[in-house]
């Protein structure tokens, strides 16, 4: 189904999004947020057209999800995008898109570093596994989310502190309640991702192994993530305020810090990663011979 | 069709006198009905606000129109006032420039703030009023409906009425927006109970909030307050540990200095660590100290900041002026062509039926006459298409200059000399 479409096609369409919403510092244009949103729908379009024919038609004969670490970066890249655009529409406005793209293109460009790279190792137990890797999936996206939501808390309550700013500021975004909410929610949603990742990699190594190696620096330094990461969500819950505080915004972009070096570890010990011998096949033909079984 | 105004508004008159001008809904009615009597084809409306005083006439017929002065007299009498006092700085416009007027002041470009959006209802109400009083006929119908339109126009295609000016409405519509996303579940405190109090906590309500409280030094006026806007109230005492376990802070007192100090602020904050506070201290001399706009999470915007920003919503108004003014005057000029139409009409109508019924009497006549020397249908049919000719020979010019004229300010003029000319109407006024 349109095998033309490649990594570029979108990441050029999401390119073109930035430099639009960047763009309202300096120039006037004219129906600029329906444009905006044109262009994203059509990254949009080309991001899923391309999972489509990665996840499912790239190799007929053998059907895989989530294999990788590829798919994995470019599978969160659109989950954030999808975010993005529901923000897009319901505020056109906001230059939200200038924290959340790059983190997007920053997802794909992991995504094509690590292409062609081991795929991660397929076991009988592919519930856990598409658990597992979901969970962490959905845990790091909400990170990128927070550190999006994080950064324009910090610099919009920059602005409302120095009224000279704020006068000058021509790029509009959220309110203070809204971006706390969303660090919130990010923090609350992360600690909850990584919870259901850890207990599902807890049932995972049991099943396969019968026992966990708790010093591996994966296995480690993910359990460090989701430690610190529900420090952060009782911290959190302690302050009332509707309009939160900085606290927030900070332990949202610790959190952020905090799943790079995690990502770093997992990357270098080759977490999940079988060898290159073994054949690979993904968490979906688990849960298939799952069922048939 | 005719048109005038009389007026004193806030451009030339001080309040004083305006106050002593004002009508209340009663004195309105009165003058309404007093009017009838003296000019019975005249329709009036009569619009009293704190600002201006205005009569607004329409005629369909020069001769019983009442002039400027007479007007004048009108207005002034009914409160017993001095006419060479007022006379001189009343507004007398007629024609196009009286309806350009209305619509002016409907689309509250002529307010004393430009954009507010009190002015159109209660030029509506003077025109209800007027409704009640049957002082208002088919002219001023349309016209008050038409004014209606514009300033709908005006508020729709210019920002003229978006930015807001006052420091009240600035401080919730366009600073505590940028905080908050909706104000219903929001705690917040208003220190003082005064007039400036009073307004914000109208736009709070305005904006959804409702949970409100007050401080005040006298108890007694901040419950009056709290009744009125269903909100609650605390001693004078609890004013840190309420201010703590607010959202937004609004002060308004009247207090010479300082009413809440860095030191004292920090220290009920340490209780508090993580909660951050909107302070908007609108009173002059400021009730917060300025060191605690420093103090992490706490944002304290004055007076100042606020002016500042009325400043450049009045420069913004300002800026969408010409757009609302051609607005204005397209609409008076389509008005007044439809006027025309109308008015033109029912004249051309009037005279087309009284040439024809002088035509059909002397035509009956003659024939009677002719009936003896026993004339033939051909003949009689002759005769009747001549008759038929003669008149709209007769009447073609005039109705061709009425045609020509239709758009300029001469038609109405024209209209009236055709009416005069031919005495049109006459016999049913009589009768």
């Amino acid at each position: 189904m349109l095998s033309g479409v490649t990594v570029s096609c979108f990441v050029f369409s999401y390119l073109v999004v930035m430099f639009m919403e960047a763009a309202r510092v300096y120039l006037k244009i004219p129906g600029r947020n329906t444009l905006l949103i044109c262009m994203l729908v059509a990254g949009l379009f080309a991001h899923t057209i391309f999972l489509v024919n990665t996840l499912f038609f790239s190799d007929a004969s053998n059907i895989k999800l989530l294999a990788d670490w590829f798919q994995w970066s470019v599978v969160a890249a659109w989950c954030l995008t999808i975010a993005y655009m529901v923000l897009v529409i319901r505020n056109p406005g906001n230059a939200s898109g200038l924290f959340l793209i790059p983190l997007i293109l920053a997802l794909i460009g992991l995504g094509t570093l690590m292409r062609g790279g081991t795929p991660f190792v397929s076991t009988s137990e592919g519930l856990w596994q598409v658990v597992h890797g979901i969970s962490l999936l959905v845990g790091t996206m909400f990170i990128c989310f927070g550190v999006a939501f994080g950064m324009m808390y910090l610099l919009q309550s920059m602005r409302l502190k120095s009224k000279g700013r704020r006068k000058k500021a021509k790029l509009k975004l959220p309110t203070l309640e809204f971006l706390q909410s969303m660090n919130r929610l990010s923090l609350f949603a992360t600690t909850l991702a990584l919870a259901f990742g850890m207990l599902s990699g807890v049932a995972l190594n049991l099943q396969r192994s019968g026992s966990i190696d708790w010093l591996s620096p994966g296995i480690l330094s993910t359990v460090a993530l989701f430690v610190w990461t529900l420090i952060a969500t009782v911290l959190e819950i302690s302050a009332k305020s509707s309009l939160g505080g900085r606290r927030s915004a900070y332990l949202v972009i610790a959190n952020f810090v905090f799943m790079l070096a995690v990502l770093g570890v997992v990357l270098v010990s080759s977490h999940g990663q079988g060898n290159v011998a073994q054949k690979s096949t993904s968490a979906s033909e688990s849960i298939i011979s799952e069922v048939n079984s | 069709m005719h048109w005038t105004m009389v007026g004193w508004s806030h451009h030339e008159t001080p309040v004083e006198l305006r106050e002593r001008l004002a009508f209340s809904k009663d004195q309105v009615f009165e003058a309404l009905q007093q009017f009838k009597q003296r000019f019975p084809n005249s329709e009036s409306v009569l619009l009293s606000t704190c600002n201006r005083v205005e009569l607004y006439c329409a005629s369909q017929e020069r001769k019983s129109f009442p002039q400027h002065e007479e007007l004048c007299r009108f207005l002034t009498d009914f409160h017993g006032l001095e006419f060479a006092e007022l006379q001189p700085r009343a507004t007398a416009l007629s024609g196009e420039k009286s309806i350009h007027h209305l619509f002016t002041v409907a689309a509250s470009m002529d307010s004393m703030v430009i954009g507010e959006a009190q002015i159109l209802s209660q030029v509506k109400a003077a025109y209800e009023l007027a409704c009640r009083g049957e002082s208002v006929a088919t002219n001023m119908h349309r016209v008050f409906q038409r004014a209606a339109l514009v300033a709908k126009r005006v508020a729709n295609e210019t920002e003229i009425h978006q930015k807001r000016i006052s420091v009240p409405s600035v401080a919730v519509s366009e600073i505590a927006t940028e905080f908050f996303e909706r104000f219903e579940d929001k705690k917040i405190l208003l220190i003082g109970a005064g007039e400036m109090g009073t307004e914000t906590l109208k736009y709070l309500k305005d904006f959804g909030a409702t949970k409100m409280s007050i401080i005040n030094r006298s108890l007694e006026r901040a419950k009056a307050l709290a009744t009125e806007f269903e909100a609650e109230t605390h001693p004078w005492e609890k004013l840190y540990s309420q201010i703590m376990a607010s959202d937004m802070v609004v002060s308004t007192t009247g207090a010479k200095e300082p009413i809440v100090t860095v030191e004292e602020f920090q220290k009920a904050r340490s209780a508090h660590p993580a909660r951050a506070v909107l302070i908007l201290d609108l009173a002059v001399p400021r009730d917060f100290e300025a060191e605690i706009s420093h103090v992490g999470d706490t944002y304290l915007y004055t007076v100042d900041d606020l002016q500042e920003v009325c400043q450049r919503n009045i420069e913004a108004r300002k800026a969408e002026w010409p757009k609302a003014k051609k607005i204005v005057q397209e609409e008076t000029k389509r008005f007044l062509s439809e006027s025309s139409h109308r008015g033109g009409g029912s004249t051309i109508k009037l005279l087309r039926e009284q040439a024809e019924g002088i035509k059909q009497s002397e035509l009956d006549r003659l024939l009677n006459k002719l009936d003896a020397k026993d004339l033939d249908e051909a003949t009689k049919k002759e005769l009747q298409v001549a008759f038929d000719r003669l008149v709209n020979k007769l009447l073609h010019p005039p109705m061709q200059s009425l045609r020509e004229n239709a758009d300029s300010q001469q038609h109405a003029s024209l209209l009236d000399a055709l009416r005069r000319l031919f005495q049109l109407g006459e016999s049913e006024r009589s009768k």
